[in-house]
């Protein structure tokens, strides 16, 4: 240690800020594999569902029933997976880290596509294929931050 | 966009003597010239114009002060300040031009 920074030790550091009011600092790729997860079951019980026989009326409602609801938080939730994906994509990433991970552009596109494809179709090839890009997407971007964070999933 | 310079001795020598202000910075709002964690030298006798990155008080918050850069001077004299990163900043856009009472001082060196 020179002798400026042993007199600088007892110096005062005053502290400027130098960021974002409002909760913009805050991402998580955690939140749009949460959303790729529903889609995964949601496709997953879509696909396991069975039929009722001819002629069960009462059966027939409860099989619509269930599966217009699989439908719906399939499309809603691939929809918020989407939101999530370009949100990380175009307010988090910032051209330096292009730098790092040039197939960065690559891999959110092909993320984003994914989500509209399993809102469209009852694809398990497809929501398997998003969430290894949500993968994909939390080791690009916990690297950015210099972060070992695991990635796990819920179910 | 003009980039802070490494502190020479004349700046630490300053520094010694109480005519720099050494401030850490908190966030990424003035990156790439300023990271978060960075310390710099803030001369608060200097004159400040469009360019400078500058320490100023928040406008609202009298407690808060912040690092932006100085990007116009409107018909009033008063500044409008905007971070480097501006996706990740709160600033002028935000909270308006702020007066030349708000700057604090430029910051004229980078310790680390």
């Amino acid at each position: 240690m020179g002798m400026f920074e042993k007199i600088f030790e007892n110096k005062e550091i005053r502290t400027a800020s130098a960021h974002c009011d409002g909760p913009c600092g805050v991402y998580d790729p955690a939140s749009a594999r949460i959303s790729a997860e529903a889609v995964l079951s949601m496709t997953k019980k879509i696909l396991d569902l069975t039929p009722p026989s001819d002629g069960d009326a009462k059966a027939m409602a409860a099989y619509l029933n269930t599966a217009a609801r699989y439908i719906a938080i399939k499309e809603e939730q691939a929809q918020v997976a989407k939101d999530e994906i370009l949100i990380l994509w175009t307010d988090y990433f910032k051209p330096v880290h292009l730098e790092s991970n040039p197939n960065l552009h690559e891999v959110f596109w092909k993320a984003a596509k994914l989500c509209s494809a399993c809102k469209v179709e009852v694809s398990l090839e497809h929501a398997n294929e998003l969430m290894e890009s949500i993968e994909e997407i939390h080791n690009i971007f916990w690297g950015t931050k210099g972060r070992d964070v695991a990635y796990y999933t819920a179910s | 966009m003009k980039d802070i310079p490494l502190a020479g001795l004349l700046q630490k020598f300053m520094h010694l003597l109480d005519l720099r202000v050494r401030y850490r910075i908190e966030g990424e709002s003035m990156q790439p010239v300023l990271r978060d964690g960075d310390e710099v030298l803030v001369d608060e006798k200097a004159r400040v114009g469009i360019g400078d990155v500058v320490i100023a008080r928040h406008p609202f918050k009298e407690s808060v002060e912040m690092a932006k850069r100085i990007t116009a001077i409107d018909a009033n004299g008063k500044f409008f300040l905007v971070g480097d990163n501006s996706d990740e900043s709160t600033d002028s856009r935000t909270f308006g031009p702020v007066s030349l009472e708000c700057i604090k001082g430029k910051v004229v060196a980078r310790l680390k």
